[in-house]
This record gives C-alpha cells, structure tokens and sequence, in this order.
C-alpha cells in the first residue's frame, strides 16, 4: 500500500516519462502482468510486451500528456488524473481524458484505464466541429493513426 | 448502451441536483440495485435507502460541486468528471476527523470543507445509474478558511 503523496507521483511520474519518449522508462512503472486499457471500451492490453508496442506507437505519434490534479482512494491503491493527452503525428488530435491506475503491493501499476470518447477528442486546431462531421473527423484521423502504426514516423 | 452526449448530460445534471439538495431528484437518476462507493477504498455500499441517507448527509452539510469537464468511455456506460467541491464541516467532518482522514477545526459550526474528487457512474437500461465511486483519498480534503 502506496501512501497518498507517493500515488500522486507516479500519475505524474508517467506523464513526465511519456513526454520524454522513453519507451523503457515508461515501461519500468508497469509490472509484468499489467492490465492496459486504452480506451476503456476496447480489449484490453495484457502484459508488458504488448503494452511496449503501445507505448511506443503513442511517442512515435509525439504524444504529449498535461496532467491536471491527481485524486487518490482510500486503499492506497488508486488514483485518478483528468489529463490532456496531445498527439502531433499523423495528425493533431487532442484527447481529454481520465486516467485511473492501480498499483500493487509491489509500487508497479497493475491496472490502468484511460477513459476518453470520440466526443472528448478534437481534430487539429481548426473551429470545432459538431455532429456526425466532427464524429467523421475524429475517426478517421484515429485510423491514420493506426494505419502510421508500425510504419516509421512521417514527421 | 447510452450514448456519449446522454452520459455527460447524466453526471453535469447530478451535480446540478446535488447543489440543489434536491435529493428525491438524484434518486431519480438511479437504477433500483444501485452500489457505490464514497470513498473508493472505504467499502461498497448497496441500496437505494443507504444512498439517500448519504445524500441527505451532503445536502444538510449545503454541499456545492463544481464540476470540470465530463469524459466518457467507449464502453457505452462510463462517465467521470473531476469535481472541487465544498461543504459544512457539520454534520460530516466529525465522522471524517474520527476516521484521521482530517484535522478537526477550532470552530467547527463556522468551518468548511474543501475536497477535490473525481465522479465515475456506470449507467445502464434506461439511462439509469447503476454504479458510483468517488475517488478521494485525504490528501484531497481541506479546511477553508
């Protein structure tokens, strides 16, 4: 059991790593069987290997996280960031999401779920689009993304 | 499944019914076999009687949420919001002090509670919610004043 302060840090201890883009870093707060679910809603990341693979993908994208105030539980266990999670390549996507992570006795996050919907996700700096364009819009830049995946950056 | 847009709406009017202590309205919201948790850590609590007397604990305290911008799953049933927060320290600071989750105030009558947390429900048929957890822990509570 993490104490409060401690739990804080590593939500923004992961942040901090992601936007240095080191993908080991990153992966050193996970444990072995981590749990990743990103977005919340699609099948879950089992294990460190897979989870290496997304994380690389999300800083080949030029991820960039601002995390806001971290709250915590009282188990010692949990903590929730809402955090801006910015990606550059291919193109500009900002989500706005809440993270929730669980750590284990062991200090390493065991589970994490990052909670974010096509309407908390905006297309580029342009004026906000609305309805079925802005639906259409989103879509189709994640699926650039997933095309890019894999492939070396554009950028 | 409930749409993202209903979702948002679900957790914004919870708090516009929780800052109008309108307690009959929030159980509304609620599906009949509802569990929540307040906070998340401190044991799951099942039942709509248990969940109006812990809205009618924060309605007498005047509690009075802001909430920020609400984020949804796509799950079809998750929404969160992040929410500051704050109420009389009567009637619930005692209970809280008791517990060591904060520092009982010198004017207990004349104090208020400052407290940041993050809201998630589950919602199901009906749009109904069927879930609550509050993540809070006592590096998220305060004294104001």
């Amino acid at each position: 059991m993490a104490d409060e302060a401690t739990l804080k840090r590593m939500a923004l201890e992961y942040a901090r790593r992601m936007n240095e883009g080191d993908v080991e870093a990153v992966l050193e707060l996970f444990s072995d069987d981590i749990v990743f679910e990103d977005p919340v809603g699609a099948p879950p990341l089992i294990g460190k290997d897979a989870l290496r693979e997304h994380i690389a993908w999300s800083i080949e994208c030029q991820v960039h996280e601002t995390p806001g105030r971290p709250v915590t539980s009282m188990d010692g266990r949990r903590v929730a960031v809402p955090t801006t999670v910015t990606v550059y390549a291919p193109a500009k996507l900002t989500f706005s999401i809440i993270g929730v992570i669980e750590l284990g006795d062991d200090g390493l996050v065991h589970h994490a779920q990052a909670f974010w919907g096509i309407t908390d996700t905006k297309v580029g700096d342009g004026p906000e689009l609305t309805g079925v364009a802005h639906f259409m819009a989103v879509t189709q830049n994640l699926a650039k993304m997933v095309q890019a995946k894999g492939s070396p950056s554009p950028m | 499944m409930i749409d993202e847009r209903s979702r948002k709406k679900l957790i914004l009017e919870h708090s516009r019914r929780m800052n109008a202590a309108d307690v009959d309205g929030l159980l509304a919201l609620y599906a009949d076999e509802v569990t929540f948790e307040d906070p998340v850590g401190s044991g799951r609590r099942t039942g709509r009687d248990a969940l109006r007397a812990h809205f009618e604990e924060l309605a007498a305290a005047g509690i009075s949420e802001i909430p920020g911008e609400p984020v949804s799953g796509q799950d079809g049933v998750h929404v969160l919001v992040p929410v500051t927060a704050t109420m009389d320290y009567l009637p619930k600071g005692p209970g809280f002090a008791e517990r060591g989750w904060l520092t009982a105030p010198d004017a207990p009558e004349n104090s208020r509670i400052t407290w940041d947390y993050v809201l998630m429900m589950r919602a199901g048929a009906g749009g109904l919610i069927q879930e609550l957890q509050m993540f809070w822990g006592r590096s998220d509570l305060g004294i104001a004043g």
